[in-house]
C-alpha cells in the first residue's frame, strides 16, 4: 500500500511511505555484488498516515534481525545503519509483523563503500553515533544530499535511544 | 562523502576550536572537512579526553574510528602528542596529528566492556606534549554478528 503524507516540512525522503498490511514478512530484494560493502540505512517516519503512528515491528537484514522499529508519534523518524559486506549477490531487507502493527518504511538508502574500510574481523557494523566532535552549530547534516530538518529530527531520535554520554 | 551522517556533539567540558583553513581528508575514510575543521580540547589542558559508552548491555561490542587532524598553527616550540587508551590499557601511540591533514585511528578487532561493564576510550597527553589532546570527529559502531547464513534460495522465508 502507497501512502503519500500530508503536506509538511519534511525530507523529500520521507514524505511516502509504503506500508505492509498484508502478510507477516514483506522483504526488499536487491540484486547485488557479492563481496561489496555498503552503508545501508532505513529510514522510518510514521508522519500520521494512518491513526496508529505508534508502532513495533521488526527489521531484518536477509535471515538476521537487524532491530526493532520502535515509532511512538508521528514526526519522530527513526533511522538505523549498517555497514555491510555483502555474502550473496543478493541482499533482502525485510519487515517483519510481531504485533498489531502494520509494518511500514519511509526510504531505504545504499551507498557504496571502499572495501578497504570499516572492516571487522566478523560481522557487520551497525551506526552507535558517527559524532563530528567540536561541531559549533547544533543541528544533525549529511554530506552531498542536504537534509537538515530529518536530521534534526533523527538527532534527537539518536540521543534517545543511545545513551551515549562523553566526559 | 559517502553520504554519512554526522551529529554535532558537543559538551560542558571540552572546548572547541575551529580552523578557516581548509583540511586534507583524502584518506580512505574520508570524513567530510566540515566536521575536521572543528576540533574539542578538553577545557582543562591537564585533563584526559574520556569518551564513555554508557547505558548499552556489556556483551556488546564495538568498533571505533577517530578521525584527527592538528587543526592550530603550532609553534616551532609546541607539541601536540598524545596516547589512546582504552579501559585503562594503551591502544595507540604516542600520537601527533598531522598539521591540517587527517588521520584515521581505529580499533583493529571488536572492543568489549571490563568487568564492570564499561567502555572507556582516553586521550591522554603524553609527558612531551605541551599542548591537550584533540579530536575532530568520532565513529562509533556496535556489532551485529548476523549469524544466520545468507542463501542464494529463490523462494520467500
Amino acid at each position: 500500500m502507497n501512502v503519500i503524507l500530508k503536506p509538511n516540512t519534511f525530507t523529500s525522503s520521507t514524505r511516502n511511505l509504503r506500508s505492509f498490511p498484508q502478510g507477516i514478512r514483506n522483504c526488499y530484494t536487491l540484486n547485488l555484488t557479492i563481496g561489496d560493502e555498503y552503508l545501508i540505512r532505513a529510514n522510518f517516519l510514521h508522519g500520521g498516515y494512518d491513526d496508529k503512528p505508534s508502532t513495533q515491528f521488526e527489521l531484518y537484514l536477509g535471515p538476521n534481525l537487524w532491530s526493532t522499529v520502535t515509532t511512538t508519534n508521528e514526526t519522530e523518524a527513526s533511522i538505523f545503519e549498517m555497514i555491510h559486506i555483502l555474502t550473496t549477490d543478493r541482499l533482502q531487507i525485510c519487515l517483519v509483523k510481531t504485533g498489531n502493527a502494520t509494518p511500514f518504511i519511509s526510504a531505504l538508502e545504499l551507498r557504496k563503500l571502499m572495501n578497504t574500510t570499516y572492516l571487522t574481523r566478523q560481522g557487520s557494523l551497525q551506526t552507535f553515533i558517527r559524532a563530528d566532535v567540536g561541531a559549533t552549530v547544533n543541528q544533525g547534516y549529511r554530506f552531498i544530499s542536504f537534509k537538515t530538518l530529518m536530521l534534526k529530527v533523527s538527532l534527537k531520535r539518536l540521543l534517545n535511544i543511545l545513551c551515549f554520554s562523553l566526559s | 562523502m559517502f553520504d554519512r551522517v554526522w551529529t554535532p556533539y558537543n559538551f560542558g567540558n571540552w572546548s572547541q576550536i575551529s580552523t578557516n583553513q581548509s583540511v586534507n581528508i583524502n584518506n580512505d575514510y574520508q570524513p567530510p572537512e566540515i566536521a575536521m575543521v572543528t576540533a574539542s580540547v578538553p577545557t582543562d589542558p591537564d585533563a584526559a579526553m574520556n569518551i564513555s559508552l554508557v547505558g548499552v548491555e556489556r556483551t556488546v561490542q564495538f568498533y571505533v574510528f577517530m578521525h584527527f587532524a592538528e587543526i592550530q598553527e603550532l609553534k616551532s616550540n609546541d607539541t601536540r602528542e598524545f596516547n589512546i587508551m582504552y579501559n585503562n590499557k594503551h591502544i595507540y601511540g604516542p600520537f601527533r596529528p598531522l598539521n591540517f591533514t587527517t588521520s584515521s585511528v581505529f580499533t583493529p578487532t571488536e572492543v568489549v566492556a571490563d568487568a564492570n561493564g564499561q567502555y572507556i576510550f582516553s586521550l591522554q597527553r603524553t609527558g612531551n606534549s605541551t599542548l591537550p589532546p584533540l579530536l575532530n570527529a568520532m565513529e562509533i559502531y556496535s556489532v551485529n554478528l548476523l549469524p544466520q547464513q545468507e542463501t542464494d534460495r529463490k523462494e520467500g522465508w
